[in-house]
């Protein structure tokens, strides 16, 4: 039984990866066109301007399309199956992609969701709950 | 000179195609390069373009000219490229700039892979795809399947507009209906929407007969100048062409159900001096079955959200209003979109046997990555 992936940051994403161990999902705003951008990079992918800050988005969020995989990509994933791969929406220019932690059954397109961390290997995971 | 010189599809060739243990990718598609240059009416010496994609069993880091090289081709186009499912298609808009632009005569295109039997033992090919399409940090640790990207978009589409898991398994029978009817390719057994809708979830709402073919196979096309075509067997015009190319991962969409393909369709038929109501048959890449549903809609043949009405009610089999994937596609034919472009040319020959349509217009439409690289042709009468 292999483990599920951790992830490699890169000099782009180090400060990202780190900003979750102490449990904040932080991204970059532009400070030329306000722009905020996941995944981290060196540009803002709206306009360019390379200057950005740090904001710390508040880990609401809405799933915005879901799948329920029912075949493992890996043997890392034989035991999740069935489980929830969804994109949530947690701000007017950030989608990301993460597990639903849920009975699949429970979860439709719309659903209000709540951050929650993972601990995977060295590297706390962004997660999602079903919001209350 | 310029782009008004008229460019043609002038010859097609395809390997042997589902499991192919005694042929490796090199030999794939070295036969379907052979095969469409014969089938042209064409020689080896006639040939001074090249573009090939690439292959996941046996990367090369120069794949077009070892291709090249292994079939003794001096060339003075050279060109490869990788773009998934549609690098065929784009390699096709590339050819025939280069022919227009005088840079050669005839350009052969190939396309294709041993993933079936070519990947080591215990890993039939998905594992391998899988970790090529997401992103490593920002998607794969979550455990997306391909199809999963896919699935993001088929479940949005029906949350969004009412589409059904019916209307989504209507793709499927419809390409097995003509791979059925022309008695060839990997599965020609007939299916009906409940063989689909039973044949088990793999990303929902996407079951396993609703995703493409793994295959062995590989595909060509010769793309000729105006000049040379006539010296040809049986030249197809290409009257249009146009590329589209958005983002490559699914997290980072505006719009989940907005394509590229409506920027690669307009390109290709204000060049063809077309419209899609013009087009007699079209050939629909079809990793997926929600795949065709977008492309009906983003390619103007209904308006956005009515995708699934229309393969329901007007109908994309022959007897239907629009006929899609008259091989059948990566869905029942084989797992490669090059061969919607043979298909779209056999249409225009008149040579599609049980399938062949009336068609004076026929299109055809690759995709890569999650519908993140598209590009549309349109085939006419030489």
């Amino acid at each position: 039984m292999t483990d599920k992936p951790v992830p490699t940051p890169s000099e782009d994403t180090t400060r990202f990866w780190d900003a979750c161990n102490d449990g904040r999902f932080v991204v970059q705003r532009c400070t030329d066109c306000g722009h905020e951008r996941f995944y981290p990079a060196a540009a803002c992918p709206n306009c360019w301007h390379t200057a950005s800050e740090e904001v710390e988005l508040d880990g609401s969020g809405t799933v915005e399309s879901f799948t329920v995989v029912h075949r493992a990509p890996t043997e890392a994933f034989e035991g999740e199956t069935p489980y929830v791969v969804a994109l949530v929406a947690m701000g007017a220019d950030v989608t990301v992609m993460a597990n639903v932690l849920a009975e699949p059954a429970d979860v439709s397109v719309g659903d209000p969701v709540e951050l929650i961390w993972e601990e995977r290997g060295d590297q706390q995971l962004y997660q999602f709950e079903l919001a209350e | 000179m310029g782009s008004t010189q008229r460019v043609a599809v002038t010859g097609i060739g395809e390997s042997p195609i589902g499991k192919t243990p005694d042929m490796d990718s090199i030999n794939l598609y070295a036969n379907a390069c052979l095969e469409a240059v014969d089938d042209a009416g064409l020689e080896k010496a006639d040939i001074d373009g090249l573009v090939t994609g690439y292959s996941l069993v046996d990367p090369k880091l120069m794949h077009s000219t070892v291709v090249a090289d292994y079939l003794g081709l001096n060339l003075t186009y050279n060109e490869s490229l990788r773009l998934g499912g549609a690098t065929p298609f784009v390699g096709v808009c590339h050819a025939a700039n280069a022919v227009r632009q005088g840079q050669c005569e005839n350009v052969v295109v190939a396309f294709g892979d041993n993933r079936r039997t070519g990947f080591s033992k215990g890993d039939d090919g998905v594992s391998s795809l899988a970790t090529e399409v997401g992103h490593p940090e920002f998607e794969n640790p979550f455990g997306p399947l391909v199809p999963s990207m896919y699935a993001l978009i088929a479940q949005k589409h029906m949350a969004t507009y009412g589409t059904t898991a019916e209307e989504l398994a209507t793709v499927a029978v419809a390409c097995r209906e003509h791979a059925s009817m022309r008695g060839a390719g990997q599965h020609t057994e007939p299916i009906d929407v409940d063989d689909v809708l039973s044949s088990g979830l793999i990303s929902s709402p996407l079951h396993k007969l609703e995703c493409a073919l793994i295959s062995d196979c590989a595909g060509a096309v010769v793309v000729s100048s105006a000049d040379a075509a006539e010296e040809t067997r049986a030249p197809v015009e290409l009257t249009g062409y146009g590329e589209g190319h958005g983002s490559e991962y699914i997290h980072r969409r505006d719009d989940l159900l907005e394509t590229p393909a409506a920027a690669s369709g307009t390109t290709a038929f204000e060049m063809a001096d077309r419209t899609p109501d013009d087009v007699d048959v079209a050939q629909l890449y079809d990793c997926f079955t929600i795949t065709p549903l977008l492309l009906l809609e983003d390619l103007g043949f209904c308006e956005k959200g009515e995708s699934g009405s229309f393969v329901r009610e007007r109908g994309i089999t022959i007897d239907g209003e629009l006929p899609v994937n008259t091989h059948g596609g990566e869905l029942s034919y084989a797992g490669a979109g090059v061969f919607h472009i043979l298909e779209a040319a056999r249409q225009i020959r008149g040579d599609a046997a049980e399938t062949q349509v009336d068609a004076d217009l026929a299109l055809a439409h690759g995709v890569g990555g999650v519908l993140s690289t598209n590009a549309t042709l349109l085939m006419e009468a030489w």
